[in-house]
């Protein structure tokens, strides 16, 4: 088996956008329920 | 009797091989109660497609054609179960631990680059690493979209991972943490969640998912519609039809259906093992991912996370989470960390689809 480390290298970029951006997805829906918990706990209030 | 004999003439090696594999996968589910509604249906197309002459072959191609090839519908109407089954509460009342479900999804991209070195074409190689999602639909769903060769392959290291995950993890959370850190209590320290706040954190979750990953919006709409027909509280019938019944048939259905591409030449090739090998290593790295995060928040947080209920970040629901309760108790009988585990493995489900959404745009964009 030949291991290709130019196909390795250009992965990488998608590897680095795509874990980050899982990440920032996940921060952006923690904040919204965050909020929404507030709003929907002060309104219930 | 002349069809008889020559059929049994026509028998190949590779035929057999692959009775043995569908052998194996009845053996799984029925022996060992492993995904048996998954497991048993493609074990047995497995041998039913590769007869000699299999006149089978054509019903199951046309199936994959109709309930996978052509618009994915099987995965998502299986995704619109899973959602009726979630109740998402544990993440509602302590939301940070998406965080955990984010970090457990480290494996998808690990395996992305290290099935690029391997010699995976870019579209092959990201199939492979959605096995990392530990989430059946997804995995369909992304290879299917990226028309992947190994869909099948794909398809059962995926739900063998996932039924094999009371396995996988514990040797690895072990190697990853100290007793002491696995000791570690938490407190459930969430606060109650309204009806109101059920109801509106499926349409959130799909605005927000459909406007960053496009591509996932399809998974996560049935995902989240699933759920709130269960949290609405007026199509209680529905969602139970939707937990129970719907789920059960596509899921039987789905296997029946992948085994159409369980044909000795498309499924007997090295890549197969090498992608089951992959598989593995997908699941071992989002459990190492998961695990590395609480660790590393640990060092700034004054109260400490169990870095155990990290490895619950993979979407294999319920599963992961029990095995994380189950070594919590192993080392203290008091340590009750299966609500945070919970909500860990839930936060797993749409994590999973996120990032099966973002190589989705990355990758076949």
């Amino acid at each position: 088996m030949e291991l290709r480390f130019d196909d390795f290298l250009a992965i990488l970029p998608i590897f680095g956008k795509g874990f980050l951006g899982t990440f920032l997805v996940t921060i952006v829906i923690i904040g919204a329920v965050s909020l929404l918990n507030r709003l929907t706990s002060k309104i219930d209030n | 009797m002349e069809v008889l004999a020559q059929n049994l003439c026509s028998i190949t090696a590779a035929q057999v091989i692959m009775w043995c594999i569908g052998g194996v996968l009845m053996y799984l589910a029925i022996g060992k109660k492993m995904e048996p509604a998954l497991l048993l249906p493609m074990g047995f197309g497995a041998i039913l497609v590769n007869l000699p002459n299999s006149g089978a072959a054509a019903v199951l191609g046309r199936l994959y054609e109709i309930g996978i090839a052509d618009n994915e519908l099987f995965p998502l109407l299986l995704f619109l179960g899973i959602g009726a089954m979630i109740d998402f509460t544990p993440l509602l009342r302590q939301p940070r631990l998406m965080l955990f479900g984010a970090a457990a999804q480290f494996g998808i991209f690990f395996t992305l680059g290290l099935a690029s070195l391997l010699g995976f074409e870019q579209k092959d190689a990201a199939s492979i690493a959605i096995i990392g999602a530990a989430d059946g639909p997804t995995s369909i769903f992304v290879a299917q979209t990226l028309n992947s060769r190994y869909t099948a392959a794909i398809l059962v290291a995926a739900y063998s991972y996932m039924a094999l995950v009371p396995i996988v993890q514990p040797p690895i959370i072990r190697r990853c943490t100290t007793r002491a850190e696995r000791r570690i209590r938490m407190q459930d320290k969430g606060r109650p969640v309204s009806k109101r706040t059920r109801i509106l954190f499926p349409v959130l979750v799909t605005v927000i998912v459909g406007l960053a990953a496009p591509g996932a919006v399809a998974l996560i709409g049935f995902l989240m519609f699933g759920n709130l027909i269960r949290e609405c509280g007026v199509l209680n019938t529905l969602s139970e039809t939707a937990q129970n019944v719907l789920a059960n048939l596509i899921t039987l259905l789905l296997g029946i259906t992948v085994a159409a591409r369980m044909s000795a030449e498309e499924f007997l090739q090295a890549q197969t093992l090498l992608i089951l090998g992959l598989g593995l290593v997908a699941f071992v790295m989002d459990t190492v991912g998961g695990i590395l995060l609480a660790k590393l928040m640990n060092l700034f947080l004054k109260e400490k996370v169990n870095p155990m209920i990290g490895a619950a970040g993979i979407s294999a629901f319920p599963m992961s989470a029990r095995v994380v309760h189950k070594l919590g108790r192993e080392e203290d009988n008091q340590n009750f960390l299966l609500m945070s585990a919970v909500g860990v493995n839930v936060s797993g489900q749409i994590a999973s689809v996120i990032a099966g959404g973002l190589v989705l745009a990355l990758v076949g964009g």
